[in-house]
């Protein structure tokens, strides 16, 4: 009976799981005497994805009565109620015994593990092997260049000044050395969601180039014809001003409290109206060619602002908008301001 | 000799603009910004002017009704422009989407349907000086170029 309880309390199923990718599967697996031992069969079955994933070689077998993994260019070696795993030029004394059980070879999890070399986050029950280790990042003159280990794991987004790099699995930054000042790291260095560059001017093209260890980003970008914009409202209204505020400083773009008739300032009206559209003001008998420029790069950005925002497009003579200046208003029931801002700075940008 | 030319001048001015007089075309306007154009004969011993503002005042079920009834002070026309002289105080309490759409109801109506005319001004108490319902310019004259067709464009 004693007997019982004690095997009882000293082995514990630990329910642990093995993730590579998104794909998270159980693996047999148990404590004994404060140690967490998972099966060769599960180990191995994880080599094997790792193996394919990475364009590692990976191999186990027996060799006499010793077993042995090779994983890359690391082979273990290790036998059955002993607590050595060795290769050649290591000694890797185990805090247990590598245990038989049930017809199933157990070996002390983070040891094995460790000694091959894999990388690997433990969150609760669940060991996250890292596929891609990012060992550089690099920025020159229209480049952003990752050297990484393993899966390119990398989706880039760009929007105006920012290019996103989204890691799209378990990723890690072999070194911890400071980015520079334009790069910031959502999540961490150890667990990064998200790596986002901030250039000074907006992204006008880009393309992606990846190799066995490089990850290319080529942007080019583009010092946009406007840079400042003057903010016009029949009545004053903050909150949308700070919102457009923040979203255009995102595009390089600043807000302006008065006019200045610089050549890269750009008036925009907002008008509260139940039906969307962009208005311009075309060019009048009683100007006589005198703001045709203006009149015809209003009428331009109109067409390209209705076209980004999927709305209607029209003249008429507004007491908010300048003819003497590029001038567009906006008319829409002031939802959805995020994006309609988004729009503006985007459409000045390439404009 | 002069005069003769003058009355010749004068003839061929209004053959140009009561051109399409006998058919007009009204653009009302739906509730939803569209427009809904109707195409309405003018009798002869009308006058064009009237009887189309007048069409507009009273427009078919289901349109907006924009333009108020009595709303000029005069309606002329020098050379090829249409001077249409408004009491301000007909458009107080306007939104800005109904005279947004009062202005491309009145232009395409009238360009539409007087192939003579090739400017509107509008004035307010008989000056250009202060906007329309607040928000609409009537500083400049309005262009057939622009406005001949619906003008609210999809890209």
């Amino acid at each position: 009976m004693l007997v019982a309880l004690v095997a009882f309390f000293s082995v514990l199923c630990l329910g642990l799981s093995f993730q590579i990718g998104n794909v998270r599967e159980e693996v047999v697996s148990f404590k004994q005497d404060g140690v967490e031992y998972v099966s060769l069969s599960s180990l191995g079955k994880a080599l094997s994805e790792l193996s394919t994933r990475l364009g590692v070689d990976f191999e186990v077998g027996t060799f006499g009565p010793m077993y042995f993994l090779r994983y890359g260019d690391v082979v273990a070696s290790f036998m059955v109620n002993k607590s050595i795993l060795s290769g050649p030029g290591f000694v890797k004394y185990l805090p247990g015994p590598v245990i038989e059980k049930d017809g199933e070879i157990f070996l002390p999890i983070h040891d094995i593990l460790d000694v091959l070399g894999l990388t690997y986050k433990v969150v609760g029950d669940t060991v996250i092997f890292v596929t891609c280790v990012i060992e550089r990042l690099r920025l020159e003159d229209g480049l952003i260049e990752l050297e990484y280990k393993g899966e390119p794991l990398f989706n880039v987004q760009v929007e105006g000044r920012f290019v996103e790099v989204e890691l799209t699995g378990p990723s890690i930054f072999a070194d911890k050395a400071l980015l520079p000042k334009e790069v910031s790291v959502e999540g961490g260095y150890d667990n990064p969601q998200r790596i986002t560059v901030e250039l000074a001017n907006p992204v006008s093209d880009f393309s992606v180039e990846r190799s066995a260890q490089t990850y290319r980003i080529e942007y080019s970008v583009k010092v946009p014809s406007f840079t400042r914009v003057v903010l016009k409202m029949s009545e004053d209204d903050t909150a949308v001003k700070n919102v457009f505020e923040n979203v255009l400083e995102r595009f390089g773009i600043a807000l302006v409290a008065k006019p200045t008739n610089a050549e890269d300032e750009v008036e925009i009206a907002l008008i509260k109206s139940r039906h969307p559209s962009i208005l311009y003001e075309p060019e009048a008998k009683e100007h006589e060619g005198y703001f045709h420029r203006q009149a015809v790069l209003s009428k331009r950005l109109a067409e390209k602002l209705a076209s980004e925002l999927s709305w209607t497009y029209e003249p008429i003579y507004l007491t908010l908008l300048d003819p003497a200046v590029v001038a567009v208003a906006l008319a829409w029931p002031f939802d959805d301001l995020e994006r309609i801002a988004e729009a503006v700075g985007k459409c000045l940008v390439e404009f | 000799m002069l005069s003769g030319i003058l009355k010749v001048v004068v003839l061929t001015l209004s053959l140009c603009i009561f051109t399409a007089l006998y058919a007009a075309r009204i653009y009302y306007v739906l509730p939803s910004g569209e427009p809904k154009v109707e195409e309405v004969k003018i009798p002869e011993d009308e006058n064009p002017f009237s009887f189309i503002f007048n069409a507009l005042s009273n427009p078919p079920v289901g349109c907006l009704r924009l333009l108020p009834e009595d709303a000029f002070r005069a309606i002329y026309v020098v050379r090829d422009t249409l001077y249409l002289d408004m009491y301000s105080e007909s458009f107080t309490g306007y939104s800005f989407d109904e005279v947004r759409y009062l202005i491309h109801s009145l232009m395409s109506t009238i360009f539409s349907s007087f192939e003579g005319i090739k400017w509107v001004k509008l004035l307010l108490d008989g000056h250009d000086g202060f906007p329309l319902a607040g928000t609409v310019e009537i500083t400049y004259m309005f262009s057939r170029e622009v406005w001949q067709d619906w003008p609210v464009q999809s890209p």
